[in-house]
């Protein structure tokens, strides 16, 4: 759905967005990490044809954006970071304009339809600028659902918003979603981005550093696993007897809590059961602690700080 | 781009950006108020000049309408100026461009839709000078010439050079008052040059080769040719001067170069527009 090939910005020569291969598949929801500065607004300008790449092609829905601009446009829905309204213009004439724009059928109905999907069919005469920000946000989100795109581009869609209104963004999202629309999400909310994305592509200083999917970004980083086991109460030996097994790192504990840190290769639980029943203990509650996406992203992203720093150039 | 396929898609995007910005005039005060000073200008020259025939008992004007007309065209192409030089400008400003730009929407659409907006709000504007001038010759008795609906047809042409010019400027200027400047600097330079030169022409020079007074009216000269050629505004005083002395060979000469004019600032606005970008910054 979205290929880019050797994708590269410069300015005055830094490179913005570096040699930047991205695959989206059609029907997923791709979410594009990096920290500020990191070349995602850049790369996002790109892809909608607004900035001209110093080099590399992109190709949306198969077809290379520059030769293709208007068939590919008219395809694309797009909530960009802050939504600039004409503030001489209503809602409904906002939304109108954009769908006459988009030659959208029963535009009135449509827009009345995606207005009450995020709750804002109240205040569609109401001047669009007197909207707050996260009203602003969800009349952005109505707009680039419009025309029913293909391939929805959302710079942080749920910047701004209450919690009530992530839930109706993120619904949104994953209806467009399940209608088998491609959605490609910039966030810098890691937590709304785990909820919603099948696959993550990380960028940093411009380089593409990682894109899978958030399990196997976790897998591919973990080291070692971390094993939380709660007791009635911790019998006197047993934090000795667990050193004795092989992959046992470290035991640290905690009133009746210990926190057990093991080799990831080898998925030691059963014999940590074994360990412990044999010295009498209680399990009450035992959880393997996953690594976040926050966590997987601080842990790439520094990662690639220092492997930049060793190599002495960007 | 896929040129030919892309004309439908791009048409819609012109018609639409044109719409809106011709909305925002209509329903904006400042073409009111250009009209009113077009209005009350070409009324004060009327009144002065039928005055002086009432004095003196004789009508000695080829033309009563002609500078009524260049006035009126002049006040409505300085209103368009000001208004193509802000139009993109602002809207730059205010981000809009680049969420327009997130649709189907390219450089040259973009600019053609702007570029018509003021061309047609031209157009407006003469079919109300127009009726207003027929009425009075009906009420002064003074004869409507045959050559001012020639002098109104290259108008036309001559303000969407300045308008082209605007927009041109518009595309360049980081922000609104940016552009203001940049015109008010381009406008006033034009001026300058010719003000000059006419000033200058009249001096007297010694006649040798290293007198100074002789250098500066060579270089005025030679501005003021310059300033000719790329001042919009001096074709629609050129025009009217054809038009008055019945020389249709200049008259098309000046249509062609309005012509040409307008579409060569249109392409290096699209240009320029490319080559800024779109985003606020």
């Amino acid at each position: 759905m979205i290929r880019t090939e050797g994708l590269t910005k410069e300015y005055d020569g830094f490179a913005a967005v570096k040699d930047l291969n991205l695959h989206v598949e059609p029907g997923e929801i791709y979410g594009f990490l990096g920290p500020n500065g990191a070349g995602k607004t850049t790369t996002i300008i790109m892809l909608l044809g607004i900035l001209q790449p110093t080099r590399g092609c992109i190709f949306l829905f198969g077809q290379a954006l520059h030769q293709y601009y208007f068939d590919i446009k008219r395809r694309l829905g797009v909530v960009g970071e802050h939504q600039y309204l004409y503030d001489d213009m209503t809602a409904y004439e906002y939304l109108s304009f954009f769908a006459d724009l988009y030659h959208v059928d029963n535009k009135a109905e449509r827009i009345g339809k995606l207005m009450e999907a995020v709750g804002l069919d109240k205040y569609l005469q109401m001047q669009a600028s007197d909207y707050s920000r996260g009203m602003q946000q969800k009349l952005g989100l109505v707009r680039a659902l419009l025309h029913d795109p293909d391939l929805l581009i959302l710079d942080e869609p749920v910047l701004g918003l209450d919690p009530h209104g992530i839930i109706e963004v993120r619904r949104l999202i994953q209806e467009q979603n399940r209608r088998g629309k491609t959605i490609f999400i910039s966030s810098h909310i890691l937590s709304e981005i785990e909820r919603t994305a099948h696959r993550v592509g990380i960028i940093n200083h411009g380089v593409l550093v990682a894109e899978d999917s958030i399990t196997n970004l976790r897998n591919r980083l973990r080291q070692q696993m971390e094993l939380e086991v709660e007791f009635q109460e911790i019998r006197p030996g047993l934090v000795e007897a667990l050193y004795s097994l092989p992959f046992i790192r470290e035991v640290a504990a905690q009133g009746n809590r210990l926190t057990i840190q093991l080799d990831a290769a080898s998925d030691g639980r059963a014999r940590i059961s074994a360990v412990i029943s044999a010295q009498g203990g209680i399990i009450v509650d035992m959880r393997t602690k996953e690594m976040s996406l926050e966590e997987a992203f601080v842990t790439i992203t520094e990662k690639h700080v220092s492997l930049w720093t060793e190599r002495g150039s960007p | 781009m896929s040129w030919g396929s892309d004309w439908g898609p791009r048409w819609r995007a012109v018609l639409l950006i044109q719409r809106r910005d011709l909305e925002a005039m209509i329903f904006g005060w400042g073409l009111y108020l250009a009209l009113a000073l077009a209005f009350l200008a070409s009324l004060l020259i009327l009144r002065n000049d039928l005055a002086f025939v009432n004095e003196s008992g004789l009508s000695v004007f080829a033309n009563p309408f002609a500078l009524p007309f260049f006035i009126t065209a002049l006040i409505s192409s300085f209103f368009l100026a000001i208004s193509s030089v802000t139009t993109i400008a602002r809207e730059k400003g205010q981000g809009t461009l680049e969420v327009l730009f997130y649709g189907p929407v390219d450089h040259v659409s973009y600019i053609v839709g702007k570029y018509l907006a003021q061309v047609i709000t031209y157009l407006v504007m003469m079919a109300l000078y127009v009726p207003s001038f027929i009425l009075h010759t009906l009420l002064t008795n003074l004869v409507f010439p045959a050559g001012l609906a020639w002098a109104i047809l290259l108008s036309v042409f001559t303000v969407s050079a300045v308008v082209a010019l605007g927009i041109f400027l518009s595309t360049v200027a980081r922000n609104v008052r940016a552009s203001l400047f940049l015109f008010g600097v381009t406008t006033l330079a034009f001026l300058g040059i010719q003000v000059g030169h006419t000033i200058l022409v009249t001096l007297p020079a010694q006649g040798r080769y290293y007198d100074p007074m002789l250098f500066l009216k060579n270089t005025f000269a030679i501005l003021n040719q310059t300033a000719l050629w790329l001042s919009p505004y001096s074709y629609l005083d050129r025009g009217m001067e054809a038009v008055v002395r019945g020389s249709a060979g200049v008259y098309l000469a000046l249509f062609l170069l309005s012509a040409v004019y307008t579409v060569g600032f249109l392409g290096l606005s699209a240009i320029s527009l490319r080559h800024r970008g779109v985003r606020r910054k």
